[in-house]
Parts: structure tokens; C-alpha cells; sequence
């Protein structure tokens, strides 16, 4: 077998354990600190793995490097993409609402009004639910004087704000 | 192993030529900015193509192909992240509310007025619209592009298997 071939093998390997593992957490632990333990998951263990490897002298060092390469770019598109299976993603929301709606009323083919999707869709867990879930994630707290954000959190928002900079455009819409 | 450095230079590419579009191209990019990264990513991979054939001209084919399917792999995965990141500070609500809190104390009604559900349905109305994956037709809004209401129908069957029906949530 090929360099890049053994790559592919070992390293989609490493993620479909990983991959169980995190199912198998996920559903037998209540997970406080989402994103952290994604990180610690999908990053540090493996990490810590493949340092341990590459001392032991297990594999050389390009083929640790494709493997390492192999394996981060997936677990990183799967951190991503979590998130967006988790919850309940409005602009998809509003697609199944507008088509299922427009599917009843397939016989005279009308739409949906702004005013019926917004009716249908609002709803105050869409903000309290992204509160609690920062909140649980420990990048926000409630003090006395209101919401405040943690070091992880003003660190988060900066990124993105500094970003945002630097593409020299306002912060998103949301 | 030289595709390594080609695969990065092709990352890094995305990300430059997406600074400075934004920055030269500003009002067109700003009409769809995730098609306009997507277009970007794309161009990009057409390099990244050309740039491989180069390079690993002469291996066998099962070398070559396995070399080829490697980077695509690879490559997807790291726009993919990308694109996910940009699109987080374009539309995610829990990155707008980060913001908002930035440098400043908010009570729960105050982040509410700044951005409430109401206006997150608003928001995102208008983008569907201004991203052409809804359209206003005579009778109301209908969908315009099916390709994404697969990918929406495809996460509501993730999230069903993850966490319990999406349609629960929608009011009748």
C-alpha cells in the first residue's frame, strides 16, 4: 500500500474511533463544556497520541505528518459541523417551513408570507437557548450588573471581531 | 510528500484571496459572501488540480490516484472549516451575542432588544432572499433552490437522530 493510501487508512481509522467515542460520551454523560470537550476530544488526545507515536518511532515522520494532516482536517470539519447538527438551524428551519407549507398548497401553488413564516417561527428559545448554551460553555456568566462575558469568551468574540476587521466589514448580521 | 506544501499553499490562497476580494470587490462580494468564498474555494481547487498534476507527473496510477483523492480530502475539509468560520461571524446568532457583549454588561432584555427572535427570522428571511435560495413569487415566498433545501431536510434527519424532531419546535 501507497504512502497516501496507509494515510488515509490510518488516519480516517483514528477518527472513527474518536468518532464512537464521542457518540458513546455524548450519550451516556450529560457534556457541560461542548466545546471544550470536542477540542479535548478530537485535538489534544489525539495529539498527545500522535507525540507519543512519533517518539516511539512507530511510523517516519512524513508519514506521521499525512496521517496528523489527514486526520486534524476531518476532526476539524467535524467540530464544525456539530454544532449545526445539534441544534435547530433557523435558515433551515425557515426552507422545511416555507416547502412544506408551499407543498399544502400544491393544488393553487401559493407561497408563504413574510409575516406567516415569522409567526410560525418566532420564538424566544431561538435567543434563550444560544444564552444557555454560552452560558454552559463558560464563554458568559450572569453577574449582578447583567451578562458578562469570561476570558474564553472575550478571547472568542475577539477573534471573530478582529476578523471582521480585517476584512474590513461591520460584524455579521447574526 | 511535496504535495504538503501545495495543499498549504492552496489553503492559505483561500484565505488571502478572500481578504482581499472583500477588500476589492466589496460590493459584489457583499451581495452573497458565501458564494463568493464558495467561488473562491472553487477556483482554488482548480489550482490545486494543476498544481498536483505537475508535481506527481510520472507516478503509477494507484499511487496517483491515491495521492489525488488524499488532497481533495484534505483540502475540502480545511476550505470546509473555513467557510464554516466565516460563515459563523456572518450569521451565527451565538457569535453576534459575543459581540454585543464585548467590552460592555447586558441584562437578558437588553440582549433581547439588540437582537431579538423576531429579528433573527427577519435577518435571515432577507438573506435567503438576497442569497436566491428563496424567492418571492405573486403568492408569497417559495423556495428557489433545492439543492439547499436537501441539505436542510438532510441536517433536520441528523438532528431528529441526534436530539428529537426539529418539526416539534415549529408552531403550528
Amino acid at each position: 500500500m501507497n504512502i497516501f493510501a496507509s494515510s488515509m487508512l490510518y488516519g480516517g481509522g483514528v477518527f472513527l474511533c474518536i468518532f464512537i467515542l464521542h457518540l458513546a460520551v455524548w450519550r451516556v454523560f450529560h457534556i457541560k463544556r461542548e466545546i471544550l470537550s470536542l477540542l479535548i476530544l478530537f485535538i489534544l488526545i489525539p495529539l498527545i497520541l500522535l507525540l507519543v507515536i512519533t517518539i516511539l518511532g512507530v511510523y517516519s515522520i512524513s508519514e506521521n505528518l499525512l496521517i496528523a494532516l489527514f486526520y486534524f482536517s476531518i476532526s476539524l470539519a467535524y467540530i464544525q459541523t456539530f454544532p449545526a447538527i445539534k441544534e435547530n438551524i433557523p435558515s433551515f428551519r425557515i426552507m422545511i417551513y416555507v416547502h412544506s407549507s408551499t407543498l399544502r398548497k400544491k393544488g393553487n401553488l401559493k407561497g408563504v408570507s413574510a409575516k406567516q413564516i415569522e409567526d410560525a417561527l418566532t420564538d424566544e428559545s431561538l435567543m434563550t437557548m444560544k444564552i444557555q448554551e454560552l452560558r454552559s460553555d463558560g464563554l458568559m456568566v450572569l453577574g449582578e450588573d447583567g451578562f458578562t462575558l469570561t476570558s474564553p469568551g472575550k478571547y472568542l468574540a475577539l477573534i471573530f471581531y478582529r476578523y471582521r476587521a480585517l476584512l474590513g466589514v461591520q460584524e455579521g448580521q447574526g | 510528500m511535496n504535495i504538503l506544501p501545495i495543499i498549504f499553499f492552496a489553503t492559505v490562497g483561500v484565505f488571502f484571496t478572500h481578504l482581499l476580494g472583500y477588500r476589492f470587490f466589496r460590493d459584489y462580494a457583499k451581495k452573497n459572501p458565501q458564494a463568493f468564498l464558495f467561488k473562491i474555494c472553487l477556483v482554488w481547487f482548480l489550482i490545486l488540480l494543476v498544481l498536483l498534476g505537475l508535481s506527481l507527473w510520472g507516478l503509477n496510477f494507484i499511487t496517483l490516484f491515491s495521492a489525488f483523492l488524499y488532497c481533495m480530502i484534505v483540502y475540502v475539509c480545511l476550505v470546509y472549516t473555513y467557510f464554516h468560520f466565516f460563515n459563523m461571524s456572518e450569521t451565527a446568532r451565538r457569535i453576534r451575542i459575543l459581540i454585543h457583549l464585548l467590552g460592555q454588561n447586558l441584562s437578558s432584555d437588553q440582549l433581547f432588544e439588540l437582537y431579538g427572535p423576531k429579528q433573527m427570522i427577519q435577518v435571515r428571511l432577507l438573506r435567503l432572499c438576497q442569497m436566491g435560495w428563496l424567492r418571492l413569487s405573486p403568492d408569497g415566498l417559495v423556495i428557489n433552490n433545492k439543492l439547499v433545501l436537501k441539505v436542510a431536510q438532510f441536517f433536520n434527519l441528523l438532528h431528529t437522530i441526534f436530539r428529537g424532531p426539529l418539526a416539534q419546535d415549529i408552531k403550528k
